[in-house]
């Protein structure tokens, strides 16, 4: 046999000899390996975990990386940084009302005012002088000086000095430019600045006040924590529905499969922005009255404690926006279900669920992180949408979007009200959609395109 | 062929059927009527008024009333903001406002987007790619308020040498008006194309026949428009069809902002004020659009891939 082999053996062939090999070893060679050489061995290559594989995948990703940075960094703002603010959300901060986002030093300050006052001051002399110089002028003439003609003047000048204060001469910010008054980050009020001047600490407002002296940055962060809440629990919503209803509609298959898919159908010919909106306005009501009915109840404490506002977007959320999942799970499911380890579960005897729960779910994890992901920036988005119309998170807690609603009235004076609450919130959706993509491409290296 | 539009028109039908009664049930839900004001009417001028319109009655009573006249093509009066108009009235009135701008923001978001995408596909993972990529990105995490917001902010007045356009829409300015409600509008339409036609560029341009067509010796720009785009073109027809119909009703947010007297605007309007019959009109119209625009994406896959099979489940 052996010598037949040999015949058979092509002459440029790569693979080693082994009866040649066999001949220059001696028995010798042959020891059993020691603890250590085998540990060596087992060592040399460690297995690598899905998770471990796309967390490599994903290190590499700068972008996504800078992203996962981001979003970290806006969690500890929007969960962590109130707690440091010693001003709450809600506080009417009084005396610091439509404060800027900076401050000038407390002499300035007063110099500033002073200033203001003096130039105001000279334009009202004026008016008197004005007469005065009008009447001597008539006697002089021998003419009379009417009551009219002083109210006629009187008139002019207060035209006149209203239009000064709005000429440049009497603007604050010219005065300031013309008395070289440097800005300083951050604002303080007049009390504020002689507080800190008397050696106490206070606390600035960083992003300066509202009109009614509420401090700006604690409205963003918890605008930003509602924000976050929002997109996480929508998605944790979507993701449970999407999932069971995928799953069992792919594994079902035939008739079952194909009524599920005909709802599906429906809903994604359902305008979802009207119905968002009318279920968002009719849910909202419904359930204040129903957290403020009487009675305890786990259900109505739970609603209590998340308010009917976010329950209410919710529910809007989680009966709409759930149909991507379910398609995307479905699929998958459709083409797992034919593998083999289903077959043998399920001649082992395990239920459908079981088997939907042990097998098929686990195996289309990738996709299920990926869409749940990519869920959240929706939310997020959707909640500002609500909040901005003034249907979404209401009143006393802020939204980011509702803080923009509120800016708008004062556009062009107070920019930064308008600016703040809309770059967080655009950071912030960017920066999960970035973080999205990024996990798509670690986790499922072949849709990486 | 035929079979496959009968199924189509029975599922639009029975969708609309389902929207209908599903909006009638929600804003009936919700408290409050429309007769509430800041002098609330007495109980005597409620009931009458009640009667009048038939709001005294079961709400299945009314929905059944309402599809009845539905059929007929009545969609009722206005019960509150222009108190007996009819709502078709109001709709035909406010529709054309809202699709004149609706039109021309997504033209510009077709014709920059699809391009954009194009180039980006071309030249992927080159510096154009990536800044493309960024903007895009960025395009679609921008709510619409923000975007017109940041307009108004920078050409509206904010900065006196760029105040270039007006506040508040207004026709008789002309194309200025026009300018800034029609980019905000836009532009998330406009990111999210490119995006979509992006990485369905890269999928076809991995094609076999891009291959033959580069062999042939074809001009990249021949291959790209010719070739390539028209396979990658299925996934931006998906996405744009039901956006036709939602930016021709007018951004809600948009129209809000720059004050547009358009649909969007009036139906945020018309359920803070339970003007009931102008609710269920306008989400029935939008809806029926949406899945008119639906059945029109499905012709459209036919031209645009010949291949597609429409009458076989195209899963």
């Amino acid at each position: 046999m052996g010598e037949e082999k040999k015949m058979k053996r092509c002459p440029v062939s790569l693979q080693p000899d082994i009866e040649n090999l066999l001949q220059d070893l001696s028995a010798d060679d042959f020891t059993v390996a020691s603890a250590e050489e085998r540990a060596d061995f087992i060592q040399e290559r460690q297995s690598v975990s899905y998770w471990k594989d796309a967390w490599r995948r994903l290190k590499k990703n700068v972008v996504a990386m800078v992203a996962l940075g981001v979003i970290i960094f806006l969690f500890l703002f929007a969960f962590v940084g109130p707690l440091l603010i010693p001003y709450g959300y809600e506080q009417f901060n009084k005396g610091a009302e439509n404060l800027y986002p900076y401050h000038y030093s407390l002499e300035d300050q007063q110099r500033l005012d002073a200033e203001v006052a003096a130039r105001t001051q000279s334009e009202t002399l004026d008016v008197d002088q004005l007469i005065a110089n009008a009447k001597a002028e008539a006697e002089a003439k021998g003419e009379k000086f009417t009551k009219k003609d002083e109210a006629v003047l009187k008139a002019q000048a207060k035209v006149a000095a209203q239009t000064a204060s709005d000429t440049p001469e009497a603007d604050p910010n010219v005065i300031r430019q013309e008395l070289g008054i440097k800005k300083h980050l951050f604002g303080y009020s007049l009390e504020e600045l002689q507080r800190k001047e008397a050696g106490e600490k206070v606390f600035p407002h960083v992003f300066g006040t509202d009109m009614y002296g509420r401090d700006i940055m604690v409205r963003v962060m918890y605008g930003a924590r509602v924000s976050m809440a929002v997109g996480f629990c929508a998605a944790l919503l979507v993701l449970v529905i999407g999932a069971t209803y995928g799953a069992i509609s792919g594994y079902c298959g035939g008739r079952v499969d194909a009524v599920m898919q005909r709802f599906v159908e429906l809903i994604y010919s359902v305008p979802e922005m009207l119905v968002v909106l009318l279920i968002a306005t009719a849910l909202k009501p419904i359930l204040t009255e129903y957290v403020n009915s009487g009675g305890n109840s786990p259900i109505k404490s739970f609603v209590n404690i998340l308010g009917p506002n976010l329950i209410s977007m919710f529910i809007a959320f989680g009966v709409l926006y759930w149909v991507t999942m379910s398609r995307i799970i479905r699929g998958q499911v459709l083409q797992l279900k034919q593998q083999e380890y289903v077959t043998a579960a399920r001649a082992l005897g395990a239920s459908g669920g079981r088997i939907i729960r042990q097998h098929l779910l686990p195996n289309c994890i990738g996709q299920i992180v990926v869409t749940t992901c990519l869920q959240i920036p929706s939310a997020i988005f959707l909640e500002s949408f609500l909040s901005y119309l003034g249907v979404g998170v209401s009143a006393p807690l802020p939204s980011l979007g509702s803080m923009a609603t509120d800016a708008l009235s004062g556009m062009y004076t107070y920019t930064y009200r308008l600016i703040v609450p809309s770059i967080i919130l655009s950071v912030m959706i960017l920066a999960f959609n970035l973080f999205g993509d990024g996990l798509r491409d670690a986790l499922d290296p072949k849709l990486k395109k | 062929m035929s079979k496959y539009f009968a199924k189509r028109i029975g599922m639009a039908l029975v969708t609309i059927f389902l929207v209908t009664c599903l909006t009638f049930l929600l804003m009936n839900a919700v408290p409050g009527s429309p007769w509430l004001s800041e002098k609330s009417p007495s109980e005597a001028t409620l009931a009458a008024l009640n009667a009048k319109y038939g709001l005294d009655k079961p709400v299945h009573i009314q929905l059944m009333k309402y599809l009845g006249n539905l059929i007929k093509g009545d969609f009722g009066v206005s019960l509150k903001m222009q108190k007996n108009r009819a709502v078709t009235s109001i709709i035909a009135e406010m529709f054309p406002v809202s699709a004149k701008i609706g039109a021309l923001a997504l033209t510009w978001a077709v014709l920059v987007g699809v391009p954009l995408g194009c180039l980006a596909a071309f030249k992927r993972g080159k510096f154009t790619d990536s800044v493309l990529r960024v903007v895009c990105t960025l395009g679609i995490s921008m709510p619409s308020f923000v975007v017109a917001s940041v307009l108004l902010v920078t050409f509206a007045g904010g900065l006196a040498v760029l105040k270039i356009f007006p506040t508040i829409f207004d026709p008789a300015l002309g194309w200025r008006s026009y300018v800034l409600p029609c980019f905000s509008l836009g532009f998330y339409p406009m990111c999210y194309t490119a995006r979509q036609t992006r990485s369905a560029m890269l999928d076809s341009l991995n094609q076999e026949y891009i291959k033959t067509a580069r062999a042939k010796g074809l001009k990249n720009v021949k291959i790209i428009f010719k070739h390539a785009l028209r396979n990658a073109l299925i996934p931006v027809i998906t996405y744009l069809g039901p956006q036709v119909a939602f930016t021709l009703c007018g951004g809600f947010v948009v129209e809000s902002v720059f004050s547009i007297p358009g649909l969007g605007r009036y139906f945020v309007q018309s359920i803070q004020n339970r003007d009931y019959p102008v609710i269920m009109g306008t989400t029935i119209f939008l809806a029926t659009f949406i899945i008119l625009m639906n059945v029109v994406v499905d012709l459209l896959y036919k031209v645009a891939d010949p291949r597609i099979n429409l009458t076989k489940g195209g899963e």
